[in-house]
């Protein structure tokens, strides 16, 4: 598959459709795709790169193609993020503008697909699978 | 301090808010012909400047009386636009009787057109 297929799902699930005014540039999506695939393999031991062609060999499976595309929008709101960082608000004559809440609202999202990433992953990789132990505590003079 | 390209941001948000608005005007100029000659100038005609984006704001009379206006509205900050230019909005001729470009922080975000209704050619 190659990497410009999966920029554009990716504009696709985070709503930047507008050639005009793209919210990321497509260099900056390429790197989210790396930084995924990177992710990917270490987490579901794969063994993903991308060629000279601009192509994701071995071929992506579709399940890691999802599960890739997750992780690349955890990098993509983070990106976003960071470019609303130094958002301001200001009024002039009758006009208000305040965009200061958009870097939280994209950190609140990226935490959102970080949260689905690592599910997806530790139901899928044995490793993971088994989950964090139960703690049951232990009180020193009860009964039980 | 703000950067040239958080300046520019500040108009071009200002513009959106104008352009979302969805309507526009058309700004006519009357020429005026005869500089130099034995008669002097006079007013010979009018002409089509522009028609351009625009956002009406819609006050209660009292508003309108407290500001000394007809109506008020606002428009790009390029927009060609001078005093005793004609604004002809939603099938209404308004005179332009002020002109004030809003200023932030060395930004002129956007023009503030203050007019008058004409009514039969007359105001």
């Amino acid at each position: 598959m190659a990497v410009t297929d999966l920029i554009r799902s990716l504009r696709l699930e985070y709503h930047d459709t507008d050639e005009a005014a793209p919210l990321l540039a497509d260099e900056q999506l390429e790197r989210a795709v790396t930084r995924a695939l990177a992710s990917v393999n270490k987490d579901l031991k794969r063994s993903y790169a991308v060629d000279g062609d601009g192509n994701v060999s071995p071929a992506l499976e579709d399940d890691d193609r999802e599960v890739l595309l997750l992780y690349a929008l955890v990098v993509v709101c983070r990106m976003i993020q960071a470019k609303t960082a130094r958002n301001f608000s200001f009024s002039s004559g009758d006009k208000k503008v305040d965009k200061t809440k958009q870097p939280s609202y994209w950190a609140e999202l990226g935490r959102g697909y970080l949260t689905q990433y690592q599910q997806v992953v530790s139901d899928r990789n044995p490793e993971y699978g088994i989950g964090v132990p139960a703690i049951t505590p232990l009180i020193y003079g009860s009964d039980e | 301090m703000l950067t040239e390209g958080e300046r520019g941001m500040m108009v071009m948000d200002s513009a959106e808010l104008i352009r979302m608005s969805g309507e526009s005007a058309e700004i006519r100029r009357v020429t005026v012909s005869g500089t130099g000659g034995f008669a002097g100038p006079h007013a010979s005609n009018e002409e089509s400047v522009a028609t351009v984006p625009i956002e009406f704001h819609q006050l209660s009379p009292e508003e309108l009386k407290q500001i000394g206006a007809d109506g008020i509205c606002s428009m790009l900050p390029d927009t060609d636009i001078k005093e005793g230019d004609m604004v002809i909005y939603q099938d209404s001729r308004y005179i332009v009787t002020d002109i004030k470009h809003e200023n932030c922080f060395g930004a002129v975000t956007h023009l503030t057109v203050k007019l008058e209704r004409e009514y039969n050619g007359q105001s």
